[in-house]
């Protein structure tokens, strides 16, 4: 996998921050048994969490279009799409996209640790 | 009565603080369990059912019920009771209901000579019961300060009033050296501050997590004032044929169950094949942790912990004590937490108040939406005290639980926001004034009965068609378990274990009377409202009103339809049950008898819905089961059989919804299946007297409820 450009202090200040609440992403955490309970995601760092889960579920369309206009974050949207059109496993998929999105909350939080 | 059974039932009232029983044989024919408790509740309160509106009539009666396998060593079933009453959580009326529990309370008290308990009026002032064998007393809860101890604490002043507080494991006399002598602490079922509160979300609890949830039976406790029952037996259950109740049980190891040699799956297997593996559920704790690989549960020392008699042990005892015996939904009420010591801290907290933790879930996620949209926080439409700057967090979560159990304020002053919070999401978006809008929306997701939804009744079809046929949310995961496995392969990228043709035939196989009908679990929106899906929820009502409501096998681990270690892949079903009971009760029960006693069952259940006044018009789904798709998903993708282009497939069917006239032509082939009226949705006459219930019939026709 290619290094993520390094993002400036404005994308990264954004990743950090709470979107408003029209721009929250819907997700669910999945479990045999458990059931589907919604996942209401304000941050970027809780998409990060969701995909931390053991079996998380989300559209990843929403996924990239949320990145690409609630964040703005035009190469991450891009790089989900690769891995949305180049890994079939759904498994394989969420960690792919986890790990990606792991090292870009790594970034951020470097330049603005606070 | 013999071979299962103690003999007789407790009756116990508050009011009068009277102590009577009465044999079990007078109602030989319900069995046990819910069945049991059914016909006994319909006796007592036939005379006011039409005016039992909600759980805090007066006159509600709670039953509490083993059957003839509790305390037998039937693998996965004999370690349960069920709790039946007017419950507090439904919506708009609080139906005729159930919950039910594991763990050792079941079992001691059989050992003590019960079968059951029947609770009814209301005591004066706070008490708590006291059943040692057959010494049974009602005694004040001021003696021993128990009014106002969390769950927890409860309990363990109970066992040191009763066992002494000398070393676990030493010789007592519960009863006076005229009864026998046990190593065993008394088994305690308590309610906890919500309880006391009489909190619509409030459980009962026993031993450390061992939850009757739905219903909000802890507020009936609480309203009755009763604190807990203890009990501690010395006896035992007299089994028929013991020997063919061990040969069942090696039978059931032997072709059935997990090899440690040859493990076929390490996560939560879900049929009777699973080796012993805590069933936690907690949140994205790896956060904290990079470099672990997936998992949820935590990795110190630990060792399995099973209610009494089963083979599973799908809970742990912890090293560090956090987050003992629970498992399932209990542990993630805060998936989002800190750490996973938080979540671990914030599921013991859950039960020490005794809380609903499915409902607690919700809530937590509907408020804090609101939070997040403006419309809930000092100042604001809703003016709230909670403050979310610590979300996250244990403090947070101690201010909500303790605002949700107690209505009060960290400082004790009552508080209308936590007295919302008490009532459950669903009756403080109605108080809020934005119930219509958000069921619309599905802003506040609960499908059915104002309960959360489980699964989504737009995919998983008849676990929503169960539901508003019924009084609850099912959480009957039959059906389930089998998509499930397919879904965790396709999550995976590998092909199922079973193809989606085979698995329909072997479950078809085992679901009498219907069996023949090819159709039966299609998934696919052609059979979404078909004569078929009628069939599976009827099939799905029946096996489980008997099976696991009456006779008290585990969901988490019955039925055994697909076995991944058994010859052919065909799981147990279907000759596992009826082989146990028969051993148990020297009785010849076929596995297609079972299923109609099921039916009858499911029959006076329906009748005491309708007696309260259940009509056809009252089974509905929330507006946004009808408007809004199911969420599109990826990642963890739930599949269900498909038959299309002649042949089956597993599918997923995410993005559908109802149709409104859909669902009424379903409701006319249910109710055209159950011999009910199709207009009304009431019993006939000649249904309740072809399976034997002509009082029931009258008693309807009294009500002009007969259809």
């Amino acid at each position: 996998m290619t290094e993520l450009t390094e993002p400036d202090l404005a994308l990264a200040a954004r990743l950090l921050a709470d979107v408003p609440h029209h721009q929250r992403l819907v997700a669910h955490r999945k479990r045999q048994r458990w059931g589907s309970i919604p996942a209401y995601l304000y941050s970027f760092g809780e998409v990060v969490r969701l995909l931390q889960d053991k079996q998380p579920a989300l559209s990843w369309p929403a996924l990239e279009h949320w990145l690409r206009h609630a964040l703005r974050d035009v190469e991450l949207a891009d790089r989900v799409a690769e891995i949305m059109a180049q890994v079939s496993c759904e498994q394989g998929k969420t960690m792919q996209i986890r790990v990606l999105l792991e090292r870009r909350l790594s970034q951020c939080r470097a330049l603005a640790p606070s | 009565m013999n071979n299962g059974y103690a003999g007789q039932i407790l009756r116990i009232d508050l009011s009068e603080r009277q102590i009577t029983t009465f044999p079990t044989s007078r109602y030989a024919d319900w069995v046990g369990g819910h069945a049991l408790s059914a016909a006994i509740f319909f006796d007592l309160t036939r005379h006011v059912l039409h005016e039992m509106q909600d759980g805090y009539h007066p006159q509600n009666v709670l039953i509490l019920m083993t059957s003839p396998l509790t305390g037998t060593l039937v693998p996965a079933c004999a370690g349960r009771i069920e709790v039946t009453g007017i419950g507090v959580q439904s919506h708009p009326i609080g139906w005729f209901t159930r919950g039910n529990f594991g763990g050792r309370f079941a079992t001691m008290l059989k050992h003590a000579g019960w079968d059951g308990i029947v609770i009814e009026g209301t005591a004066a002032t706070p008490v708590w019961l006291d059943i040692r064998d057959q010494r049974v007393t009602l005694r004040e809860c001021q003696e021993l300060s128990l009014w106002g101890q969390d769950a927890w604490d409860s309990q363990l002043t109970i066992w040191d009033y009763v066992a002494g507080k000398q070393h676990y494991g030493r010789w007592i006399d519960p009863g006076g050296r005229v009864h026998g002598r046990t190593t065993q602490r008394p088994a305690v079922v308590t309610i906890g501050p919500s309880g006391e509160n009489v909190c619509r979300t409030a459980c009962l609890i026993h031993d450390a997590s061992n939850a009757s949830g739905q219903g909000g039976f802890g507020a009936i406790f609480g309203l009755k004032r009763l604190k807990a029952i203890s009990v501690i037996g010395t006896g035992g259950v007299a089994v028929h044929d013991p020997r063919a109740l061990l040969e069942a049980r090696l039978w059931l190891k032997e072709k059935y169950s997990f090899r440690l040699s040859d493990l076929k799956s390490t996560d939560i297997e879900l049929a009777v094949a699973s080796p012993p593996v805590p069933g936690v559920l907690y949140g994205n704790w790896l956060a904290k942790g990079p470099g672990d690989s997936f998992g949820d549960r935590p990795t110190e020392g630990q060792r399995p912990q099973a209610c009494v008699g089963c083979h599973a042990g799908c809970r742990a005892r912890y090293e560090s004590g956090l987050g003992n015996e629970a498992g399932c939904v209990e542990t993630m009420l805060c998936p989002d937490a800190d750490s996973l010591e938080v979540q671990r801290r914030a599921t013991d907290l859950l039960n020490r108040y005794a809380l609903n933790a499915w409902e607690m879930v919700f809530t937590l996620n509907y408020i804090r939406n609101l939070n997040k949209a403006g419309q809930l926080g000092p100042g604001c439409v809703i003016d709230s005290p909670l403050d979310f700057s610590d979300y996250g967090s244990l403090a947070f979560v101690e201010r909500l639980l303790h605002m949700a159990g107690t209505k009060c304020l960290p400082d004790g002053t009552p508080d209308p926001f936590a007295e919302a919070l008490s009532e459950g999401a669903y009756r403080a978006a109605a108080r809020w004034g934005r119930l219509e809008g958000d069921l619309r929306s599905g802003e506040l997701p609960y499908a059915h009965w104002g309960i959360p939804m489980h699964f989504d009744p737009r995919t998983e079809l008849e676990w929503g068609y169960g539901t508003i046929l019924g009084d609850r949310d099912i959480n009957e995961h039959d059906f389930q378990n089998v998509w499930a496995k397919a879904s965790f392969a396709d999550w995976r990228g590998r092909e199922p274990d079973v193809p989606a043709a085979d698995a329909v035939r072997i479950v078809r196989s085992k679901m009498p009377p219907f069996d023949d009908d090819p159709r039966i679990l299609d998934y696919g929106d052609h059979n979404m409202y078909t004569a078929h899906m009628a069939k599976l929820v009827a099939w799905h009502r029946y096996y489980t009103r008997f099976w696991k409501l009456t006779v008290q096998f585990c969901d988490w681990r019955w039925p055994d339809f697909i076995n991944i270690y058994a010859s052919d892949k065909t799981g147990c079903t279907g000759l596992a049950e009826p082989r146990f009971y028969n051993a148990v009760t020297g009785q010849n029960l076929s596995y297609s008898q079972s299923i109609e006693l099921g039916r009858r069952i499911w029959n006076l259940d329906h009748a005491i819905w309708t007696l309260q006044g259940r009509h056809r018009d009252h089974v509905r789904f929330a507006d946004y089961i009808y408007d809004v798709p199911a969420a599109s998903a990826n990642g963890y993708r739930e599949l269900f059989p498909v038959f299309e282009d002649g042949q089956w497939r597993y599918q997923t069917r995410f993005g559908r919804r109802l149709d409104r006239d859909g669902v009424e032509n379903f409701k006319t082939e249910f109710y055209r299946l159950q011999g009910w009226n199709e207009a009304t949705g009431y019993p006939k006459r000649d249904t309740l007297e072809e399976l034997e219930m002509p009082e029931v019939a009258d008693e309807l026709g009294r009500h002009g409820r007969l259809g």
